[in-house]
């Protein structure tokens, strides 16, 4: 006879925590909603951008030339970053703090993410182009190269 | 009999340039050869009527056109930017394929007062971009942020 109980979440991570590795793998795939899902399992595309900051509207409705797609590209990331950064924003005053961002090379095939730079004291982007971690940073340069480059230079 | 031609300085620039080797001459030894040699970009850009001057266009229409947050407001800005570094590369184009050819960028830092009115110094790169907004020289990047400094605020979203 099978007999079902209620457990709270934080039993199953505070059991997580003192298991060994066969019975963590046991605990993860029986319970895969226990666990917190980081922001980049939460923002994969821009519709769940959308869904997490509300709907955005874009300058052109119907963008035509570059400039106007590149603008458009523009608000995306700028709500990309509200979205991955949860409130984070970059303060300049703070040295230490670095505040990280894309950076993209041109490839025969177009451009493509390159690596993720830093800025302590000194601005070279729009506010709204960092993000508080290197980590979010690669993740918005790949996950959301389309965007991209749609903003970058052809 | 002689005739006597006057003609100002300014008429004279503008006949230079389809003027015959003679008659420039005659200009350069009446007004200078200073006066027909041509002008650098830094000195003819100095606010935006010089950048739709030099790029013939009229007017621009921002995408927003009552900005109401800092974010429209920053995207208006890189709006006129645009512009702005179109008319100081005067036809350059960056080539992004090119390792070997830098690419410059105004770089702003906040000074010890709090305040962001110090400029710091350009940086350049030469395969990597974080946007389009790119100059071909150092020179180019720190004149243009001097002269347009509210827009790089706005853009920078400092202001």
């Amino acid at each position: 006879m099978k007999k079902t109980f209620e457990v709270d979440q934080d039993f199953i991570i505070e059991a997580y925590g003192v298991a060994c590795k066969e019975w963590k793998d046991k605990l993860k795939n029986k319970f895969p909603e226990a666990w917190p899902q980081s922001i980049m399992d939460k923002i994969k595309t821009f519709e769940d951008v959308e869904k997490h900051i509300g709907k955005v509207l874009l300058p052109y409705a119907n963008p035509i030339t570059k400039e106007q797609i590149s603008t458009n590209a523009f608000v995306k990331i700028q709500y990309i970053s509200k979205a991955l950064n949860q409130g984070w924003v970059p303060d300049f005053g703070d040295c230490p703090q670095q505040k990280w961002y894309p950076f993209f090379k041109k490839e025969k095939a177009g451009w493509v993410f390159g690596l993720a730079g830093y800025d302590y004291a000194h601005g070279l982007l729009s506010s709204d182009f960092y993000f508080k971690s290197e980590e979010l940073a690669k993740y918005a340069g790949t996950q959301f190269l389309e965007i991209y480059k749609e903003y970058l230079p052809l | 009999m002689k005739t006597k031609l006057e003609i100002s300085k300014e008429e004279a620039i503008k006949l230079y340039a389809d003027a015959p080797k003679e008659l420039k001459s005659i200009f350069e030894s009446t007004f200078g050869l200073e006066v027909f040699k041509p002008k650098k970009i830094t000195d003819q850009i100095n606010d935006l009527n010089d950048v739709f001057k030099i790029l013939r266009i009229s007017y621009i229409t921002t995408p927003f056109p009552n900005p109401k947050t800092k974010e429209e407001k920053s995207i208006n800005a890189q709006f006129y930017l645009f512009k702005i570094v179109e008319a100081y590369n005067e036809g350059w184009v960056p080539d992004w394929n090119n390792v070997n050819q830098c690419k410059y960028y105004p770089y702003l830092y906040k000074d010890s007062d709090g305040g962001w009115a110090a400029l710091y110094n350009d940086w350049n790169y030469c395969h990597y971009s974080p946007s389009g907004l790119a100059f071909k020289s150092s020179e180019l990047a720190l004149d243009a942020i001097s002269k347009f400094r509210d827009l790089y605020n706005d853009y920078f979203m400092v202001s």
